[in-house]
């Protein structure tokens, strides 16, 4: 069964490698905007799936990564790394921000003010000048030369697959770890947890700064590969998306996060027919989901009631 | 002066829309401490629906008859089919699942009438009064009146009839509520009917006073009741009016003395201020934390 697994992962492995050099441009195309998502997706779970948050703001944070990349490369040439950092800097201080001002808001108050956060960061982004307003930012291009100078689309879809499984793999180390039995302690009891002396405040900060550093990153990549960053890519529609991932991949799990990253960007759009009804069904599945299976298709979410 | 007054009056008009669509919200949240997340939706679904029967030449009142009736019966299938199965599980997933219903909801308009903003026909008088240079338009006086008229009813309803004293006793404790024989599951499928009908109106309402009708009326819906139920108070009728209203005169005169295009900022900003100072709303009353 063990070596099953391990056949499987590694079979799985060597398909994604290879896949530049076996599949269409267009495969190719799908399979990065996937990658893109995965650290949206595990970030969101992080939050709302381990740590028990009710989110609905992710776009904004992504926004913040792919803006701060926009604007460095338009003012400063440094090269693709430091970018990358600093975009996750910038996301991950936001999502600190938000966290520590929101304090006191709980459940489904926070649910609506983090999709308020979302609108207040279009509203900024829309009425500013170094945003470009609403046209955006445009040439937003990595440098030829350099540490990972991304200019073909494999090389996009390597960086992406870099990022995602960095994501995947700090997610897994946290989740392992006391800071991630925290969170669930936090999410199951919060009473409890204040008695075990587990500080709230600082356990779901730290964790909105790790899912804002990570949406920075694939904000960055996201820059790069389409050029150019506009109000439209980070709408509540993309932090809905976001949602959607982890409510059908399942709460709480890694694994449910990717699924669900794959579910929501590659079958709508392999499946053209679908597109139409795809949010829609998205909806059917979410209702789904929670009547019948809260913990998700992949979830490991049994106890918490 | 003249523009202050006008923004007021303005401000005044749009908050009782948001005021009837805060009522609906309320009584559920109220009564089971649950987000209806797809009532914005619905109450965009049903505005279309009249529209539609007045496309087909069904005269003005009958498709509003009509709407009404749809409304009710799509509250009521929604709290069957996506709500009471989840009457008693964990605090995320109904939100979740009203999450999902929202989209189906929006999905469906989208394809049924389209992407495109509607103009809405409709009979109310659509005629305005210059008193002092300050223009007062008759649909303004029409919304102000009918929201009044439905304050004093629900008021009435509430707290006057047996109806009412059901509700109140199933929301101060659902499980005695049931042991002394009141049919909890038909007074909750009760609410979402008037819940939806108030929203029918204050949609029916919304596109005559702007003449359009448009698939993202419902999330902006959703989340203008939501933010004027918690400015009020959650769970208090007369809360929702009072944050309709300061809701409505937040946004006009933010639009007018700040800038239009930070409406959205100045309506978060002020629910996050009030959820700092008084969790409970402005008028709401301190009950333990739902977490």
């Amino acid at each position: 069964m063990i070596i099953a697994g391990w056949v499987v992962m590694i079979v799985g492995a060597v398909v994604v490698l290879l896949l530049p050099q076996v599949s269409s441009p267009y495969v190719l195309f799908v399979a990065t905007e996937v990658l893109l998502y995965v650290p949206l997706a595990i970030g969101q779970n992080l939050i709302t799936g381990n740590t028990g948050v009710l989110s609905m703001g992710h776009a904004a944070l992504y926004g913040v990564g792919a803006y701060t990349t926009g604007v460095l490369v338009s003012h400063i040439a440094i090269g693709v790394p430091l970018t990358l950092l600093a975009s996750a800097g910038a996301a991950a201080l936001v999502g600190l921000g938000v966290s520590l001002t929101t304090q006191r808001i709980r459940g489904d108050y926070l649910f609506i003010v983090t999709i308020g956060l979302n609108f207040i960061f279009l509203d900024v982004v829309n009425n500013s000048t170094w945003s470009g307003a609403a046209t955006g930012l445009f040439a937003i291009a990595p440098p030829a030369g350099g540490l990972l100078a991304v200019t073909t689309p494999a090389r996009f879809f390597y960086l992406s697959l870099g990022v995602a499984a960095l994501c995947v793999l700090i997610s897994l180390a946290i989740l392992r770890s006391r800071f991630g039995r925290a969170m669930e302690a936090v999410r199951d009891d919060p009473l409890v947890a204040a008695t075990m002396g587990l500080k709230e405040v600082p356990i779901k900060a730290g964790i909105f700064g790790v899912a804002g550093a990570m949406a920075g990153l694939s904000g960055c990549v996201l820059a790069y590969f389409l050029g150019s960053v506009g109000p439209q890519d980070f709408n509540s529609n993309i932090s809905l998306l976001i949602f959607e991932m982890v409510i059908i991949g399942g709460l709480g799990s890694v694994s449910g996060s990717v699924l669900g990253a794959i579910v929501l960007i590659a079958v709508p759009e392999f499946l053209r027919s679908v597109q139409e009804y795809s949010l829609g069904i998205g909806g059917v599945l979410i209702v789904v989901m929670m009547v019948l299976r809260p913990e998700g298709v992949l979830g490991s979410w049994r106890t918490a009631r | 002066m003249i523009t202050f007054v006008q923004q007021v009056i303005n401000g005044a008009a749009a908050g009782s829309v948001y005021a009837l669509l805060a009522v609906g919200y309320n009584m559920v949240y109220g009564l089971l401490g649950f987000i209806n997340f797809a009532h914005g939706d619905l109450y965009m679904f049903s505005t279309f629906i009249v529209l539609a029967m007045v496309t087909l030449h069904v005269p003005f009142w009958g498709a509003v008859a009509v709407g009404m009736v749809a409304a009710c019966f799509l509250g009521m299938s929604v709290e069957r089919i996506a709500y009471r199965p989840l009457r008693t599980a964990n605090r995320i997933a109904p939100t979740v699942s009203a999450v999902g219903v929202a989209l189906v909801l929006e999905n469906a308009a989208q394809v049924i009438w389209g992407p495109a903003t509607r103009p809405f026909p409709t009979p109310l008088p659509q005629g305005l009064f210059r008193v002092d240079g300050v223009v007062i338009t008759a649909m303004q006086i029409v919304i102000l009146l009918t929201a009044a008229a439905i304050a004093v009813a629900l008021r009435v309803g509430v707290y006057h009839t047996s109806w009412g004293r059901k509700l109140r006793a199933i929301r101060d404790d659902l499980p005695t509520a049931e042991l002394v024989g009141i049919s909890v599951n038909r007074l909750v499928s009760s609410v979402y009917a008037v819940g939806a009908a108030l929203g029918l109106i204050s949609g029916v309402l919304f596109a005559a006073y702007y003449n359009s009708v448009y698939v993202t009326m419902g999330l902006t819906g959703t989340l203008n009741a939501f933010t004027a139920a918690v400015l009020g108070g959650i769970g208090s009728i007369g809360g929702s009016f009072a944050g309709g209203l300061a809701l409505g005169l937040l946004q006009s005169l933010g639009a007018g003395y700040i800038s239009s295009g930070y409406q959205n900022t100045i309506t978060f900003v002020v629910l996050i201020v009030v959820l700092l100072l008084r969790p409970n709303g402005m008028f709401g009353k301190l009950t333990a934390a739902r977490a």
